[in-house]
């Protein structure tokens, strides 16, 4: 750079370096207010982020709570259940790095694989048994409703009623393969009634 | 009396540093009407001078932990000025920036016998942006052409051609100045 004294650039400098200049308005208070206004932002804003991480706390422990309530059955049909605990085992020893035990498990894995159809029974067969319990026999009719209805106190009869004309809706809608062989096995009595409805006379004393 | 001064110096750096009110206040008055020379400087308005250095002040204040003694506090603070001006000017107007000028017409500058009795601010506010910010920073705060470059994200070749642009715009303004004057007093 020129530092010669007679140009127009060092002219400039040293004016503005010995100017001062008095400021127009009152600067100091705008100051104050803005620093005051930083300060008390920066207070709330960490109070802010206290109630967010207390919120999120407290949502997190309860939704940890209740997970673990309903996770909790579904454990314990887990481990109820052998077939899961046997396809468990492989999978477990795939952690251990010893060879023994992968020797050990290998061999487990042979007899597993010898046996499948074992494992297919032992898992199909508590679920085929739960299908059926799923399903409504439909044979409880006449005599076994009968006994039933009358060993039910009178307060639940009402709804137990409204339960039996439900599934004799349902009768409606379906042909009952046990009143269908019965009417195949006892044609001779029944006799069709004026109103077009077939109707069977038995004697239940002689049975 | 010069050991006295530079405790009484660092004792107000101290005060700062505890964000002490009466300390700043004191670094206010001292120092505000030296700012806001320099605050002039670069923008030409008084008001939206005065803004920057309101922000500049706060920005002092608040971050004067970050002053690790390293150097003069007031260069540091003036440092601060600058740089809330050159933002404000940034933020607020868009900024051309000419092409290169051919190297040897950088060195044909020539010097003439000049009569001091012109209004520097005149001059300077009749600068465009970019020629003010770039002379400002290389004749005054004395800044380097590479540390200009970083400063106003450009290349030290564009920061040279503004200086020499501004130099010479200078001068014509001056010249055209001392016309008038010559005319009015005939």
């Amino acid at each position: 750079m020129n530092t010669s004294k007679n140009n127009i650039e060092y002219q400039i400098k040293k004016q503005i370096q010995e100017r001062e200049i008095a400021p127009s308005r009152d600067l100091w208070s705008e100051i104050e207010s803005q620093s005051q206004n930083g300060n008390t932002a920066q207070t709330k804003r960490v109070n802010w982020f206290l109630v967010a991480a207390c919120l999120v706390l407290t949502l997190s422990l309860g939704a940890v709570l209740f997970l673990d309530k309903d996770n909790q059955p579904n454990v314990q049909v887990a481990e109820n259940n052998p077939a899961k605990e046997v396809k468990e085992n492989p999978v477990k020893s795939e952690n251990v790095n010893s060879t023994k035990v992968i020797h050990q498990n290998q061999k487990e894995y042979a007899e597993l694989k010898d046996s499948p159809s074992q494992l297919q029974a032992e898992t199909k067969v508590p679920e085929i048994t739960a299908e059926k319990k799923e399903f409504p026999i439909i044979k409880e009719n006449s005599k076994e409703m009968a006994a039933q209805i009358s060993q039910i106190p009178a307060e639940k009869i009402l709804a137990k009623a409204d339960s039996v004309q439900t599934q004799q809706v349902k009768k409606k809608r379906y042909v009952d393969p046990s009143t269908l062989l019965f009417s195949v096995e006892h044609k001779e009595v029944i006799e069709k009634t004026k109103g077009g409805s077939n109707v069977a006379t038995i004697d239940l004393n002689t049975k | 009396m010069k050991l006295l001064f530079n405790n009484k110096k660092e004792d107000l750096l101290s005060r700062l540093k505890k964000q002490d009110p009466a300390a700043q206040r004191i670094f206010y008055d001292q120092s505000v009407k030296k700012f806001l020379s320099v605050a002039k400087s670069y923008i030409s308005d008084i008001y939206q001078a005065e803004d920057c250095l309101i922000k500049a002040f706060c920005k002092i204040f608040k971050h004067i932990e970050s002053f690790r003694g390293e150097g003069n506090f007031e260069g540091w603070a003036r440092k601060i000025v600058v740089n809330e001006c050159l933002n404000f000017i940034k933020s607020h107007k868009t900024v051309f920036y000419l092409d290169d000028v051919h190297a040897s017409v950088l060195e044909e500058i020539h010097e003439e016998q000049i009569v001091f009795d012109f209004n520097a601010q005149e001059l300077l506010d009749q600068l465009p942006d970019a020629y003010r910010m770039v002379f400002n920073l290389y004749v005054i705060e004395e800044y380097s052409h590479q540390e200009i470059a970083d400063t106003l994200n450009i290349s030290t070749a564009v920061s040279k051609t503004q200086l020499f642009r501004a130099k010479e715009k200078l001068r014509k303004i001056y010249f055209q100045q001392q016309k008038k004057l010559k005319n009015e007093h005939l």
